[in-house]
């Protein structure tokens, strides 16, 4: 986690302050590429503690861990950056769980860390590709609300699409 | 997932595949209607434009085969009610369209068809040329329409000015569909030259082209390089013509057809051919057009095709050119 140390000394180190009290210090650069905590610092200026409110400390953890590789990966500018973002990001959301991704996204969504949330829906999108109705109203918890005889209706419409 | 907000499961079923989200019509009465609104079909398509995925091929010959491009493996038949169709409607409904509306006038008739989008008007255009050759070239006639799926009329444009037959099926970039052309002069020699039509103006213009090169700053002649040239080796192995259908931008790869019967995949950074198969279950074809899988009706944006939406049903039968659709290509 500790890679950043050996960097010029004008690095401004932030604290931010997740919901369950958990702590971490981190260089303002890392921190801003998420949209929230940008704007706080351009607004606020000299605050060097960040309350968010709305963040677990294990999911802030591995936000700003993905902020970290992303912007570690983007100071030595050079061709291979793209391809090792990619390999990263997929190694990143390879094993991450329902529920763990559900988090995570609420917190990218929250901090608007814009990339990783695009990064995570699609990773929600692979997971429900190709799946039974059912399996969908139970992922998202839905309940059909349609009258008897309209889901057949419907169904009968684009059968291929249930082949 | 429960309690996402709404506006993440949006983002998220924007990136399924069109088959995919005809299926999830059925979780709720919210997610289908969300699915059939306008702007989430519109925001499906920008997403595969952007994405280049839900692409695939359609590949004519005395069927209609469709293979998706992710796989590049399997061919599935479509079952389209007569033999034109708009290219666009992968599966889903097809869209008969008359060849002409002139009674031929005793001439060789030559026609071409194509299909884009204008961003302007938000309308999703069909484009019909027929050209009519005589013994010289003082008899040449054409005809160009446009059909709009937006206010399902047919539209007479400008007539088609060049003289000459379209050397291969037309691709489009940005809002202009582009032909390639051997354009014949009275005095028997011909040149070629690329033509454009613009689907927002409904206007042709003329591209210059110096040879068989690849385009660099769209439209100046001086901008054209040569990226690559292909010839048959032991990867590739014998082949008479090699047409490019599409390049893949987050591979940095082309695809090519190979005589009708092989497709080719070109890496543009290894310079080499990838891979080169035969699709099982798809005979030899004359014509190959890449498609994007959407959501967008042949009745317009909205799902006003009368398939979908039910209520607007009965509008489809007023339209004066026939429009029929069916709702669905089987499978083999």
């Amino acid at each position: 986690m500790s890679s950043s140390s050996t960097t010029t000394t004008t690095t401004r180190l932030l604290m931010l302050k997740a919901s369950d009290g958990v702590t971490f210090e981190v260089e303002e650069a890392v921190a801003t590429k998420l949209g929230a905590i940008n704007n706080m610092v351009e607004e606020e200026g000299s605050e060097d503690l960040i309350c968010l409110p709305n963040v677990n400390g294990k999911f802030l953890g591995m936000v700003l861990e993905w902020c970290k590789k992303h912007a570690n990966n983007n100071t030595n500018s050079d061709k291979g950056n793209d391809e090792v973002n990619k390999w990263w990001d997929k190694e990143f959301v390879m094993d991450l769980d329902q529920n763990t991704l559900y988090h995570l996204l609420m917190a990218a969504d929250y901090l608007s860390g814009t990339e990783l949330v695009d990064l995570l829906t699609e990773k929600v999108a692979s997971m429900i590709r190709g799946k039974k109705v059912e399996e969908i109203r139970e992922t998202f918890k839905i309940k059909s609300d349609f009258l008897p005889g309209q889901e057949e209706e419907i169904r009968k419409k684009n059968s291929w699409a249930f082949e | 997932m429960a309690s996402l907000p709404w506006a993440a499961i949006v983002n998220i079923l924007a990136r399924l595949p069109v088959k995919d989200l005809l299926r999830y019509r059925c979780v709720s009465k919210l997610w289908c209607s969300l699915i059939d609104g306008p702007d989430f079909i519109k925001m499906h398509l920008n997403h595969s434009m952007e994405t280049s995925s839900n692409l695939g091929l359609i590949r004519a010959g005395r069927q209609l085969h469709w293979v998706g491009l992710d796989t590049l493996n399997k061919a599935v038949r479509l079952k389209p009610p007569s033999e034109q169709v708009t290219r666009d409607a992968h599966f889903g409904k097809f869209m008969k369209v008359p060849i002409s509306d002139k009674e031929n006038p005793g001439k060789f008739e030559f026609g071409t068809v194509g299909f884009g989008y204008d961003p302007v008007n938000d309308d999703h255009k069909f484009l019909r040329m027929t050209h009519y050759f005589g013994r010289d070239s003082s008899s040449f006639e054409s005809e160009v329409k446009v059909y709009s799926l937006k206010s399902k009329t047919w539209k007479r444009v400008g007539d088609h000015l060049y003289h000459g037959y379209h050397c291969e099926s037309g691709v489009l970039v940005g809002n202009s569909l582009h032909w390639m052309m051997r354009v014949r002069f009275p005095d028997s020699t011909s040149v070629h030259i690329v033509v454009a039509f613009d689907f927002v103006t409904e206007k042709y213009w003329e591209i210059l082209l110096p040879d068989k090169k690849s385009k660099q700053e769209y439209g100046v002649k001086e901008s054209w390089t040569k990226l690559f040239s292909v010839v048959p080796s032991d990867v590739t192995g014998v082949f008479k013509s090699a047409t490019p259908l599409a390049y893949l931008k987050s591979a940095r790869q082309v695809l090519f057809d190979l005589d009708g019967e092989k497709l080719m995949v070109y890496d543009l950074d290894t310079k080499k051919a990838k891979s080169v198969r035969k699709i099982s279950e798809c005979p030899k074809c004359l014509h190959t057009f890449i498609s994007v899988g959407s959501l967008v009706g042949l009745g317009g944006l909205g799902g006003g095709d009368g398939e979908n939406s039910g209520k607007k049903e009965g509008e489809n039968g007023d339209n004066r050119e026939k429009q029929e659709q069916q709702p669905g290509g089987q499978k083999r």
